[in-house]
């Protein structure tokens, strides 16, 4: 089967193998060697890595967070090549939430800062999600 | 049977999204300075926002993916981020001009300055967005809305001379100043065409889990909804020019137009119109507000959802909270809320084509549609009025700007 990098993986939209939206593929990351040729090993899922593509930004943010301790590297999170379990419209993964990794941000904000404005919580229906 | 309660409830919803405080302060200006001349755009505007809303929710049906989801995949972080930074700009102001609106309603209903209103405005706006479900939000929007037919029960209270009102609908562009009335051409295009108004359909038809049997309930809601919708955002200009115009009223500032409906309701009317535009504008600001959130996350694709807690989509409830905050400084610093709206609108209507043009290309594609693409007259519609909406708005504005 032929997959074509950029039209059919980059840019699509990463599912968990619980169904939770997980962040885009946002790059695709090659290994070379000198004998073999050329093979993907990973994507890269992050807002680092969408502003390294539009060329502006990319210090700020990773500034940004280490300051706040959000992640400390300051790298993207890459995703193996070989926990995608399908690629359509959507690319699937063989990973929940937590092993994808790629919510620190989000887990940042919840912690510091949503969870502690009332009403965060309770109210709408409880826990459910798309 | 079911989707018989959510034809009914979508077009309400339709309703209640179209009218905001663009829609109610181009068609006031219009009104009360061309008369009926100008009620073309109004027209015009709605035929389009109907193929664009039919196109939103058929992409949402058919793909289960939004108008940015959708962008995002066939073109690319830069273009996404580019439309991000366009649409989320000009909502910005526009979500400045929906605040600045609720509190002109609340300065005029209570003769307390519309500075002192933004801050708990933004906070009563907040709060609705942090505690309700999306359910809540649109249903309840769509049936306070109702409260804007007075303003077409206005045009028979009034006996609207039919002959002359047909005639508004010839595209012209009046004399005198032609300028300024292609100025306001290309404001009432962008009130009716604002972005936030597909983008938030699309979301919303993928919240309410449409699948493809929704397509003909898409159909129905877009067409006749945006109808309803536009067909008040025209009696709006129909009142003005009956009501405003003979006394040489232009609108320059909202407090003018707060007569608008007292030769039709009497004592009424003054209140009527003040709850119109309270509401026509806290109901939009919820909705462009949630429009940007969801912009955002899906773009980068983050978890998304007003049904969901805050904890359970931080990102994208921080989006809405800081675009509010952002919002709200305009209308905290005192801009007059209608030079406000004006820029936002033609602002809109300049940057059309950069969002409809690659939204036009996903729904030609079969990857995403199937066999529910386009057809040549969605398409041909679409362009047209864009184009159109685009290069007046490119002579218009620097000569409104130039004139004045």
């Amino acid at each position: 089967m032929k997959l074509r990098l950029g039209h059919d993986l980059l840019d699509k939209q990463m599912m968990s193998s619980d169904d939770k939206k997980v962040g885009r593929v946002d790059g695709i990351i090659l290994e070379l060697h000198k004998t073999t040729p050329p093979r993907v090993v990973a994507v890269e899922s992050g807002i680092e890595t969408v502003l390294h593509r539009v060329h502006c930004g990319t210090k700020w943010l990773r500034a940004i967070g280490r300051r706040l301790h959000v992640r400390d590297d300051g790298a993207a999170i890459d995703i193996p090549f070989t926990k995608i379990k399908s690629i359509g419209i959507d690319v699937k993964l063989m990973m929940n939430v937590e092993e994808a990794a790629t919510n620190e941000w989000e887990d940042w904000l919840r912690e510091k800062v949503v969870e502690r404005i009332p009403g965060s919580g309770k109210g709408k229906k409880a826990g459910e999600s798309k | 049977m079911k989707k018989w309660g959510e034809i009914a409830l979508g077009i309400a919803t339709s309703v209640g999204g179209f009218l905001d405080v663009g829609s109610i302060a181009t068609s006031a200006q219009a009104g009360a300075e061309y008369r009926f001349k100008l009620l073309w755009a109004v027209g015009l505007g709605t035929l389009c926002l109907i193929f664009l809303t039919e196109m939103s929710g058929r992409l949402a049906a058919v793909s289960g993916h939004t108008v940015t989801d959708a962008v995002r995949e066939r073109f690319g972080a830069t273009a996404f981020v580019l439309i991000l930074l366009g649409v989320g700009a000009s909502s910005m102001l526009v979500l400045g001009a929906e605040i600045g609106g609720t509190c002109l309603a609340l300065q005029l209903a209570t003769g307390i300055h519309f500075q002192w209103w933004a801050i708990p405005v933004a906070i009563a706006t907040w709060l609705f967005l942090w505690r309700a479900t999306f359910g809540m939000i649109d249903n309840g929007v769509a049936l306070l809305s109702l409260i804007t037919l007075a303003f077409v029960v206005a045009i028979f209270r009034l006996h609207a001379p039919a002959s002359e009102m047909a005639h508004g609908l010839v595209p012209t562009i009046p004399t005198p100043d032609r300028a300024h009335a292609g100025f306001l051409v290309v404001s009432i295009l962008g009130a009716s065409l604002t972005p936030y108004l597909f983008y938030f359909y699309s979301s919303g038809a993928v919240e309410d889990e449409w699948d493809e049997s929704y397509i003909n309930v898409n159909r129905v809601v877009s067409a006749i909804g945006m109808t309803f919708g536009g067909a008040i955002a025209a009696a709006v200009l129909i009142v003005a020019a009956m009501v405003l115009a003979p006394h040489g009223i232009s609108v320059d500032r909202y407090e003018q137009a707060g007569v608008m409906l007292t030769d039709a309701f009497g004592k009424w009317g003054f209140p009527l119109f003040v709850g119109s535009l309270g509401i026509a504008c806290f109901g939009s600001a919820l909705e462009v507000a949630l429009t940007l959130a969801y912009m955002t996350a899906q773009g980068f694709g983050w978890n998304w959802g007003e049904d969901q807690r805050p904890r359970d989509d931080a990102r994208f409830s921080m989006v809405y909270t800081l675009a509010i905050a952002v919002s709200t400084v305009i209308v905290v610093i005192g801009i007059d809320p209608l030079k406000v709206t004006n820029i936002a609108m033609a602002l809109s209507a300049a940057t059309l084509p950069l969002l409809v043009m690659p939204f036009l290309i996903v729904m030609n594609d079969k990857v995403y549609m199937k066999e529910h693409t386009n057809g040549w007259l969605s398409n041909g519609v679409v362009i047209v009025i864009t184009v159109l909406a685009f290069v007046l708005a490119v002579i218009a504005i620097p000569l409104q700007i130039m004139g004045s």
